[in-house]
């Protein structure tokens, strides 16, 4: 019986997955991406991903407004909606939380306003708790620009505050791009 | 003799106390990995590997009253290494120096200690295993020590005498979510050891700290929190092992201990609060025991302890200052603790049945940066009070 569990856990130890994480855009969109956008923003939506490559003044003004540097070149878009309309859009990202990245979705509305924020992959080992809608429907409705202070307009959670900060400044980043971008999306 | 830590799995584990436990939870482990292993078939891998390292520090000035100077330590410098193997498992280690230095032959000096350094293997979600020196999830600050995280200099002293922080062991086990809300740890550790316990101090002499840790002791330890609320966080631990190694003169020396806190907050308004309380079973035994050859009684351990702490904040620099991403929060926290709360065979020292009372200011420039501002009232049941002056600089970073 003993070999037959450490056969079991060198099994499982191989195993490995990543749902979503990385996917370059344009590209198959992930299923958890596509999984959260329907939820958001029905489920009849065409998701069509967007590739923005974000220029070095464009960098240099998301750092600005959101007071959090843009690393990545690349601004990945998901628009949708249907032939003539647009529901809305998706931007998938990266934030670093204590020693692991955090993914993230922003589902963000025609307004320009937060419809909705997914964490997709959370990789730390503590400080999941920010995948509770609690804390992520604090965004909802907040635009570019809107004080989003971790602490004072957006609650942090007790014992996960590096990953709240870390998403809350991802959230701020991804808007301010998004509002500097718009104008390109396709 | 030590036992091969190879003990963890193989299921054979002393006392007759403990006997079925460790085995049903290994088991439990072992299907969480099987169904792992079905669940992710299929499934692609993530190739890039990388290493992250982070840190945190503070400096210290105590100052007690009726001294003719105070000191300035530095207190702890603690580097953060991390590696991710890959999406799923990855590494974790804190690797802390005490009092900036250690020294061949000094009588006094620091120490280097690793606080934690284990595995983590993310398996399914949410869920996963954890294995090496984990930190025991008991009370509040053991897991979350960075200075900027908590008011006051010095870390609470029910933080440091009923709940040993930091303490860490050697072991393995599972968390995870239920739901959305409510999160889960639960381990299988190396446990305490009685001969370190003592009438003042409590159980910290007992920890083993992963230093070639004696796992005939094979205790639980596992913590349940609720997150009614970005405001609100709930939680409940606890630690349950026997602690005498199958010495049959000392019985088994079971412990258990439990624990409570809580986390509020509203606005610039704070609340923490947590309580602990620790039966341990045969402690008349183990003092007779370690009688010394006169007879005489050398340790006073006792069957029970308790602490509790309740502290409320305020940041006070918005009213001055609206906007600022700054803070200063103006505190006080009242603690109780006794470590000789219940006995069996001699006479408590008062002393051992403490108050205290906390003020002072905590200045945050930025979240993980922190200057820091107290006086203590240092009261304990004998009338022999003192009072501290601390002063202090604290940080982390990532």
């Amino acid at each position: 019986m003993k070999s037959h569990f450490i056969v079991v856990l060198f099994v499982a130890l191989f195993q490995v997955r990543a749902d979503g994480e990385g996917t370059p855009a344009p590209g198959p969109v992930p299923a958890n991406v596509a999984e959260s956008l329907r939820d958001t923003f029905g489920d009849s939506v065409k998701i069509v991903p967007v590739n923005i490559v974000l220029t070095d003044s464009e960098k240099a003004v998301i750092g600005r407004i959101s007071t959090s540097p843009f690393a990545d070149d690349t601004l990945r878009i998901f628009t949708c909606g249907s032939a003539d309309t647009v529901a809305g859009y998706g931007i998938l990202d990266n934030v670093m939380g204590k020693s692991r990245f955090i993914t993230f979705l922003l589902s963000v509305g025609p307004d320009g306003a937060v419809a909705g924020v997914d964490i997709l992959v959370y990789r730390e080992s503590h400080g999941g708790e920010i995948s509770n809608s609690a804390f992520r429907r604090q965004f909802i409705g907040r635009k570019a620009g809107d004080p989003m202070t971790p602490g004072r307009d957006i609650r942090t959670i007790s014992g996960a505050t590096i990953s709240s900060r870390a998403v809350t400044a991802g959230v701020s980043k991804l808007l301010a791009a998004f509002a500097l971008t718009r104008g390109r999306i396709r | 003799m030590r036992s091969h830590p190879a003990i963890f799995f193989s299921g054979d584990f002393h006392p007759a106390f403990f006997q079925p436990f460790p085995r049903v939870f290994f088991r439990i482990v072992c299907v969480f990995s099987m169904l792992s292993a079905f669940s992710s078939a299929g499934a692609r891998a993530q190739t890039v590997e990388a290493t992250t390292i982070g840190g945190y520090g503070e400096l210290h000035y105590n100052d007690a009253d009726g001294s003719p100077r105070g000191s300035l330590d530095f207190h702890r410098l603690v580097l953060y290494v991390g590696h991710t193997f890959d999406e799923e498992l990855s590494f974790y280690s804190e690797i802390e120096l005490e009092h900036t230095r250690i020294e061949a032959g000094a009588d006094e000096g620091g120490e280097i200690a690793i606080e934690q350094a284990y595995l983590d293997w993310r398996f399914a979600g949410t869920t996963g295993l954890r294995a090496g020196i984990v930190l025991i999830p008991v009370g509040f600050i053991n897991e979350h020590h960075e200075p900027p995280t908590f008011n006051g200099v010095e870390r609470p002293n029910v933080d440091k005498t009923i709940i040993p922080t930091t303490w860490r062991e050697a072991g393995l086990g599972l968390y995870g979510k239920f739901g959305e809300g409510v999160s889960f740890q639960a381990y299988l550790v190396a446990g305490l050891e009685a001969p370190g316990f003592s009438g003042s101090g409590g159980i910290r002499g007992g920890r083993q700290e992963g230093f070639r840790s004696d796992p005939v002791n094979p205790s639980f330890t596992g913590r349940v929190d609720w997150f009614a609320d970005p405001s609100v966080r709930i939680g409940t631990s606890c630690f349950v092992g026997n602690t005498t190694g199958g010495n049959a003169a000392m019985g088994s020396g079971t412990l258990l201990l439990w624990s409570g806190d809580v986390h509020f907050t509203s606005g610039g308004l704070s609340l923490r609060g947590t309580g602990a309380v620790e039966f341990l079973s045969d402690a008349s035994k183990i003092n007779d025991a370690m009688r010394d050859g006169t007879g005489a009684l050398t340790t006073m351990i006792a069957d029970r302890m308790y602490g509790y702490y309740l502290e409320a904040a305020y940041d006070v620099l918005p009213l001055v200052a609206p906007g600022t991403t700054r803070s200063l929060s103006l505190f006080g926290r009242y603690e109780k603790y006794n470590t000789q709360a219940a006995v069996t065979g001699f006479v408590t020292d008062p002393r051992n049945d403490r108050n205290e009372i906390t003020v002072g200011a905590t200045f945050k420039p930025t979240y993980n940066t922190a200057f820091k501002l107290d006086y203590q009232f240092l009261n304990n049941a004998a009338d022999l009070n003192s009072n501290m002056l601390n002063a202090g600089i604290g940080f982390f970073f990532n």
